[in-house]
C-alpha cells in the first residue's frame, strides 16, 4: 500500500508539487495523467526516493520513505522517464549491477530477458540497441527485485507492439499478485486496457491533484458519446436510427452522427439492426476523443475562466 | 554502510572503464604520453650540446650519492649517468602527475557520466546509501590512480636497472629520495585528487564542476614548481603533510558529504 500525505517538493526554493495526498492500495493501479509540466514526474521521483520532498510524507506498507529509506526502497520498483540505463554495459551486465545491489538471484535476469524478448542481445552494448530494447531493458531492470510497488514513469511511449504487450501483461500480473502499479501517461486510450481493474486515475495540474476517479466511473461517464457511423444508405439509416429513438444527425455525406448512452452495449446492437436491413456498415467511430476533451478541460491552467474541479467538469 | 553495496558499485565501474571507448582511450594516451616521455629522455643525452654534457656530468659527479651511484661510476657510464640522473629525479614527477591525472579525471568523469546519463536517478531510487556511492567510486578511482602509478613506476624503475646493470654489472639500491619522490609523492597525489575530485563533481553544481573542473587538474604542476626550490627532505615532509591531509579530507568527505542531488536529476 502506498499513502502520499501532503507532500510539496520543488527543485529550488518554489515548490513543483503542492499538498499532494492520495493513497493506491494493494492490488490497485495508479494512473495519473497531467500535461508536460504539471508535476507528474516530480511527484515519481518524490515517491521513489529520488527527490526529498518540503513537506508531507510517503509511506510504503506503512514504512516512512524518507526516514527508513533503504527499508522502504527495496519495495518500490521504479522506471524513470527516458531509459537511463548505462550504455556501455552489456545487457546483461545492466542488469547484474542491480541484481547485486538488489541482492536477487542471476536466475532472475535471465527469467526477465527472456520475458521481455531480450535473451539474444544479453551480451550486446546496452548503448547500441534500439529505443524500444533499451525500454524493455529499463522496465526488466524495474522488476527485477520484485517490488511491491511498481512506478513507471510514461512506460508505453517508445515502446513498440510486443514491448506494450508485454508490459500489459506485467502489469496485469502484478496485479494478480496484490502489487501496486502507479504509471503515468499521455496515451489516454491506453486507460481502456484497465477497465474492469481495481484502478484510479488522478489528473495533475500545476503541482495540484485537481481530479481523482476510478477509472469505470470514468469510462461509464464517457460512453455517452457521439459516434459516425458511416453506411451504405445514409438516408434510410437515419430514418431508422431516429424510429429506434436516437438522437441522429447528418455531416451532408455518407456518415450519420448518432448520439449513445452506452456505447459498448448499443452500438453492437446498432450495427446488427443495419446489417439486418442490409445496409453496409463502412466505418464506426466516436466522432471525438471524449477522454481528450476531459483532460484538456481539467488540465487548463488555473486563470479563473475555466474551473479546475471535477464536479463541474462531467458532460 | 554496506560493504557489498561499495562492492557492488566499485565492479560497476571497472565494467564501464572496460566497456567505454573513451575511458580506455584516455588511459592509453596517458601511457603513450608517458612512453613519449619516456623515449624524449632516453634520446635527451644524444641532444645535448658538448658544453652542456660536460656541465651536466659535473653536478652529477659532484652529488652522486644523490642518483644512488658513486663518483666513479659516473665515469663508467658516461651519458648513460645523464639519463639515469633523470630517470632517478625528474621522472617521477611525471609519474605522479599522471597518477594524479588519472585518478581525478575518473572520478570526474565517473559522476559526470552519471549526470549526462541520467543514471543517478536511478541509484537513488535503489536502496544505497549516498555514502555507499561515493565510497565505491573513491575506491574505483583509486585503483585507476593506482594502476597507472604501478604501471609507470615500474617501467621507470625497470628502466634504471636496466641502465645500471648495462653499465655497471650490478643492481641499482634505490635511494630514500627515489622511493619519496616516485612512491610516497605520487601516492600523496592519488590521494588529494579523490577529495579534490569529488567535491567538485558531486559536492558542487553542474556549472561549477563543468567551469572549474578542467582547471583544479593543475594543482600537481603547482608542486613540481616547488620542487626545485626546496630540499628533497623537506618536500618529504611536505608530502607527509598532504598524504595525512587529504586522507583525513577523505575520511570527513566520507562521512559528511551529501551529492547534490538536484545537479543530477534532469528531465
Amino acid at each position: 500500500m502506498l499513502e502520499v500525505e501532503n507532500i510539496s517538493a520543488g527543485y529550488g526554493n518554489k515548490d513543483v508539487l503542492r499538498d499532494l495526498s492520495f493513497v493506491v492500495g494493494k492490488n490497485e493501479i495508479y494512473i495519473l495523467l497531467g500535461v508536460n509540466g504539471a508535476g507528474k514526474t516530480t511527484t515519481f521521483r518524490v515517491i521513489s526516493g529520488i527527490l526529498p520532498p518540503s513537506k508531507g510524507k510517503v509511506l510504503v506498507d506503512g514504512i516512512n520513505l524518507w526516514t527508513e529509506p533503504e527499508k522502504a526502497k527495496r519495495k518500490i520498483g521504479y522506471l524513470p522517464e527516458g531509459e537511463r540505463i548505462y550504455p556501455d554495459l552489456s545487457v546483461y551486465k545492466n542488469m547484474l549491477f542491480f541484481a547485486k545491489v538488489y541482492k536477487v538471484d542471476k536466475k532472475r535476469i535471465n527469467e526477465l530477458l527472456r520475458d521481455f524478448g531480450l535473451e539474444k542481445y544479453r551480451s550486446a552494448k546496452a548503448g547500441n540497441l534500439s529505443r524500444g530494447l533499451r525500454k524493455r531493458l529499463a522496465l526488466a531492470r524495474a522488476l527485477l527485485h520484485d517490488p511491491e510497488i511498481l512506478v513507471l514513469d510514461e512506460p508505453f511511449s517508445n515502446l513498440d507492439v510486443p514491448g506494450v504487450l508485454s508490459l500489459r501483461e506485467k502489469i496485469w500480473e502484478m496485479l494478480r499478485r496484490g502489487k501496486v502499479v502507479l504509471f503515468s501517461t499521455h496515451i489516454l486510450t491506453e486507460l481502456q486496457h484497465f477497465e474492469g481493474v481495481k484502478c484510479k486515475v488522478g489528473v495533475i495540474n500545476d503541482g495540484e491533484l485537481v481530479l481523482e476517479e476510478k477509472l469505470d466511473s470514468l469510462l461509464s461517464w464517457i460512453s455517452n458519446i457521439e459516434v459516425t457511423i458511416a453506411t451504405s444508405e445514409p438516408y434510410l439509416t437515419i430514418k431508422l436510427l431516429k424510429n429506434l429513438g436516437y438522437e441522429v444527425s447528418t455531416d451532408g455525406g455518407s456518415s450519420v452522427v448518432v448520439r449513445v448512452s452506452n456505447c459498448s452495449i448499443e452500438i453492437p446492437k446498432i450495427i446488427k439492426r443495419l446489417v439486418a436491413e442490409d445496409i453496409k456498415v463502412y466505418q464506426v467511430k466516436p466522432k471525438d476523443m471524449p477522454l481528450e476533451k476531459i483532460f484538456m478541460r481539467v488540465s487548463r491552467k488555473n486563470d479563473g475562466s475555466v474551473s479546475t474541479t471535477a464536479k463541474n467538469v462531467w458532460p | 554502510m554496506q560493504w557489498d553495496n561499495i562492492k557492488s558499485i566499485v565492479l560497476k565501474e571497472y565494467w564501464t572503464y572496460v566497456g567505454s571507448r573513451k575511458i580506455i582511450s584516455i588511459l592509453f594516451i596517458m601511457a603513450l604520453y608517458a612512453v613519449v616521455i619516456g623515449i624524449n629522455y632516453i634520446i635527451g643525452p644524444e641532444a645535448l650540446t658538448s658544453y652542456s654534457r660536460e656541465l651536466a656530468m659535473k653536478q652529477i659527479s659532484s652529488s652522486a650519492s644523490a642518483f644512488g651511484i658513486n663518483p666513479s661510476d659516473v665515469e663508467k657510464m658516461g651519458d648513460n649517468a645523464i639519463l639515469l640522473a633523470a630517470m632517478v629525479i625528474q621522472l617521477p614527477l611525471t609519474i605522479a602527475v599522471f597518477s594524479y591525472f588519472a585518478t581525478y579525471n575518473s572520478i570526474l568523469t565517473s559522476f559526470l557520466r552519471e549526470r549526462m546519463l541520467g543514471t543517478m536517478e536511478v541509484l537513488f531510487s535503489c536502496p544505497l546509501d549516498e555514502r555507499e556511492i561515493i565510497g565505491g567510486k573513491i575506491l574505483a578511482s583509486a585503483t585507476v590512480g593506482m594502476t597507472t602509478w604501478a604501471f609507470l613506476f615500474l617501467m621507470n624503475t625497470t628502466g634504471i636497472e636496466t641502465i645500471t646493470m648495462r653499465s655497471l654489472g650490478r643492481v641499482w639500491i634505490p635511494i630514500p629520495e627515489y622511493i619519496i619522490l616516485s612512491v610516497l609523492y605520487p601516492l600523496s597525489m592519488i590521494f588529494l585528487a579523490i577529495p579534490v575530485g569529488l567535491l567538485i563533481s558531486a559536492g558542487m553544481g553542474k556549472w561549477f564542476g563543468e567551469q572549474v573542473g578542467g582547471l583544479v587538474g593543475i594543482i600537481p604542476l603547482l608542486f613540481v614548481a616547488v620542487l626545485p626550490r626546496i630540499n628533497v627532505m623537506d618536500f618529504f615532509e611536505l608530502v607527509k603533510v598532504l598524504v595525512g591531509a587529504s586522507i583525513l579530507t577523505i575520511f570527513v568527505l566520507l562521512k559528511f558529504l551529501k551529492i547534490k542531488r538536484l545537479s543530477f536529476i534532469t528531465n
